[in-house]
């Protein structure tokens, strides 16, 4: 059980799980978030063999590599819930630590490879209006036009193993072309910016649409089991019953 | 493209209703005026009138006016 006890010393388990750890963090100055998910099980069994950890929404972290390194864990599962840069930023930093399979939509992957259309090309654009600190720390970062590739696409749905649980990956779109949610057991959900708290979806950027975030993307959230606990692409999770989900895409400040 | 299509042109990027900018409105009276919206404005003018915007732009604009002269193929 030294294993188990190891993760629950770096990591919390990710609620409503007990055998799933969960380490997260944060894409600084816009707050995307990075989810990191190890499968406890019998640590007899060489569950790192049969069951990669999950990373969602990958971002440059040195400090998880080494965690994650340190265990002896070679190979990882990348999922994306969109293409948009602040969601992909790590996915070529992992691919030169780990044997990694990066996971997502047709067409998401259709756009990961242009950094016009995955927005990196304009990262430092958004920030334009921001005080000058904030434009100052963006600049220091030096984003440049950024380019990474899918290895496993899929449409529509797809179901995958991991340990004793079910992931459920369903394209929904809306907020991008390619986005996808990922729930685990239906107990969970992974949003991306399909569904953000007190915040409405934005649906007017390049790939965005907000006739199909209304027609497929709604209808699937309101599927979705009320105690499902939520957790966004920006800001801290929730219960789904906590938030108004019935509401139309528009922008707010 | 004439100034009313360059307009309307505004409002489909900023997810607004037909009628709902005129020339001289405030950028900072709307709501949707949010770095999202500045980004698809970005976006909606380097792919249909060629022009890359720097931030300092980005900033000097106070009004619709202000966008519709940048709006030149």
């Amino acid at each position: 059980m030294l294993m188990q006890a190891f993760w629950y010393e770096v990591m919390d388990l990710l609620k409503p799980f007990d055998d799933i750890f969960c380490y997260t963090s944060s894409f600084s100055p816009i707050d995307s978030r990075m989810y990191v998910l190890i499968a406890v099980g019998d640590p007899r069994c060489s569950y790192q063999k049969k069951f990669s950890p999950i990373i969602v929404d990958p971002i440059i972290d040195e400090k998880m590599v080494r965690l994650l390194l340190e265990k002896n864990i070679l190979n990882l599962s990348i999922i994306l819930t969109h293409e948009h840069f602040d969601h992909i930023s790590g996915v070529n930093f992992l691919k030169d630590n780990f044997k990694c399979r990066v996971i997502c939509t047709k067409d998401c992957a259709d756009s990961l490879s242009n950094p016009r259309k995955n927005l990196s090309y304009y990262f430092e654009a958004l920030f334009c209006m921001q005080e000058e600190e904030i434009r100052n720390q963006v600049k220091m970062m030096d984003i440049k036009p950024y380019s990474c590739k899918a290895d496993e696409i899929f449409v529509d749905q797809v179901v995958l193993p991991f340990y004793k649980h079910k992931v459920n990956l369903t394209h929904t779109q809306g907020h991008s072309n390619g986005s996808l949610c990922m729930s685990i057991d239906n107990r969970c959900i992974f949003s991306g910016d399909s569904l953000l708290r007190n915040r409405t979806v934005v649906t007017n950027l390049p790939g965005g649409n907000k006739q199909l975030y209304n027609k497929i993307t709604l209808p699937y959230i309101n599927s979705l089991p009320k105690d499902i606990l939520v957790y966004p692409g920006h800001g801290v999770y929730y219960r789904l019953s906590e938030i108004n989900i019935d509401r139309s895409a528009k922008n707010d400040k | 493209m004439t100034n009313n299509e360059k307009i309307s042109l505004l409002e489909e990027v900023m997810d607004l209703e037909e009628g709902t900018l005129k020339a001289d409105t405030i950028l900072s009276d709307l709501d949707v005026w949010d770095s999202l919206t500045r980004l698809s404005i970005i976006i909606m003018l380097e792919e249909n009138f060629g022009k890359e915007l720097k931030g300092e732009q980005i900033r000097s604009f106070k009004t619709i006016d202000d966008i519709l002269n940048i709006m030149i193929r």
